[in-house]
């Protein structure tokens, strides 16, 4: 069956490696869906790993919620007074909100219900690989689709990228590969948040004219279509004009912990399909 | 063909395995990649064929599993499996340092393969991954390579891919 010889190596490693061009030119064809065997693997994988993290997760729970109690009566005298604050925040923007939208319904504009929300789980991080990526629980048959935008309590987490019938994946912000459309809140300037090294983001095509100011919150734009305008990306952690060129370098912290990261919400298209 | 039937059920604990043992083991600091040690057993130790279809499902599972386009993984290790595959005949690989030296090296390359084709096919710069999470996780895996070696030769005599001569 097999060639004979001293040829036999040369032949294997020959046949196989135009297997391996084989897979490599397809994935490169079809990228904008996983074929079957690829969501196989996923939907397989990611319970596997579920299982593995079981122990250590009860553990680490054990450990967090019962043992390691440091600073906690601290933390919650801040959060309780935080709390009382954002009460009365919150009072102040609800009677806005009200205010708002019966000057929509005045206007007639049509109230924004472009999208449900699917709550899911990370099941797998990836951000110490080529691209920085997390596993959710949810896929196709939840309705999550490519494209799909991924929140947090906090703010932005990314987009969907990839999606099996049961576990999706999800593209961070702070990957060099995200690109998502911008602005800040105090002044309006609007830019391009993209990912950098070291877990932070850079806004770009900001003009060096722009007075910008660190702490001031990024939000999304709204403009691609596909994150809804007005979520929380991140704050400026640092402005320079000092590089060349007609830009600033503004660095961005996300607002998401993503080491941390364990419940997101998707946003699925409310009529079905993904963009 | 038990070989065959046996590889990708075992391939597939190997990668999850390997996911998870870096997320607790190392405290999520670094990746211990496994399966590059495999290639390397599997191009020094192993028959040609059957190390060379292992080498290519490791591959395809660490696609799946990072998410990059299918076959850059694949490629990858290939292309360092082929290498071995040609000058192992010239090495002499019973000594443990020159395991940890030889898995080393094969690091070294899969780390400069990463940095050309992630540029090349994904237009990504890691330079600052490859020195802040690879070089850390090269060299843990290049000091657990002989035993990783052991568990593979134990493994394989049982899956019948082993084949210890010296080609």
């Amino acid at each position: 069956m097999m060639p004979p010889g001293k040829y036999r190596k040369v032949i294997v490693l020959s046949v196989v490696g135009a297997a391996v061009v084989l897979v490599f030119a397809l994935g490169a064809l079809r990228s904008s869906e996983p074929g079957l065997i690829r969501r196989l693997v996923l939907d397989v994988c990611a319970p596997l790993d579920g299982i593995l993290r079981l122990p250590i997760d009860a553990m680490r729970g054990i450990w967090g919620r019962y043992v390691f109690l440091v600073g906690l009566e601290a933390e919650n005298r801040a959060l309780k007074a935080q709390n009382a604050e954002l009460a009365n925040l919150l009072i102040r923007y609800r009677e806005g909100y009200e205010e708002g939208r019966r000057l929509k319904k005045i206007l007639q504009l049509q109230e924004e219900g472009a999208h449900r929300s699917v709550a899911a789980q990370v099941i797998g991080k990836d951000q110490k690989g080529v691209l920085k990526t997390v596993l959710v629980n949810k896929g196709t048959v939840h309705g999550v689709a490519k494209g799909c935008a991924v929140l947090a309590d906090r703010g932005v987490v990314g987009r969907v990228i990839e999606a099996s019938w049961h576990v999706s994946r999800v593209l961070l912000i702070t990957d060099s590969n995200s690109n998502v459309d911008c602005f800040l809140e105090g002044p309006r300037t609007q830019g391009i948040l993209q990912g950098d090294r070291g877990g932070v983001c850079l806004m770009k095509y900001v003009a060096k004219t722009e007075e910008i100011k660190p702490g001031e919150n990024v939000l999304t734009a709204g403009l691609s279509g596909i994150f809804p305008k007005g979520y929380l990306l991140g704050k400026v952690s640092g402005a320079d004009r000092g590089v060349g060129g007609m830009f600033q370098r503004i660095e961005v912290l996300p607002a998401v912990d993503f080491s941390k990261l364990e419940e997101v919400l998707i946003l699925v298209p409310a009529k079905g399909g993904g963009r | 063909m038990t070989f065959y039937l046996l590889l990708l059920p075992v391939l597939l604990a190997l990668v999850v395995l390997q996911h998870s043992l870096g997320v607790y083991l190392a405290f999520n600091l670094v990746n211990i990649e496994v399966s590059l040690a495999l290639v390397i057993f599997a191009a020094l130790r192993m028959d040609v064929l059957k190390g060379a279809v292992a080498t290519g499902m490791a591959g395809f599972l660490m696609d799946c599993l990072c998410g990059t386009p299918s076959g850059f993984y694949m490629t990858i290790y290939y292309v360092v499996f082929c290498l071995f595959s040609f000058v192992s005949p010239r090495l002499y690989t019973e000594e443990r340092w020159t395991l940890v030296l030889i898995t080393f090296v094969g690091g070294l390359m899969e780390g400069f393969l990463l940095f050309v084709m992630s540029g090349w096919v994904l237009g990504k710069d890691v330079s600052y991954d490859l020195w802040r999470f690879f070089l850390p996780q090269l060299v843990l895996v290049s000091l657990i390579s002989p035993f990783l070696f052991q568990l593979f030769e134990v493994f394989f005599i049982r899956m019948g891919g082993y084949e210890r001569s010296l080609k």
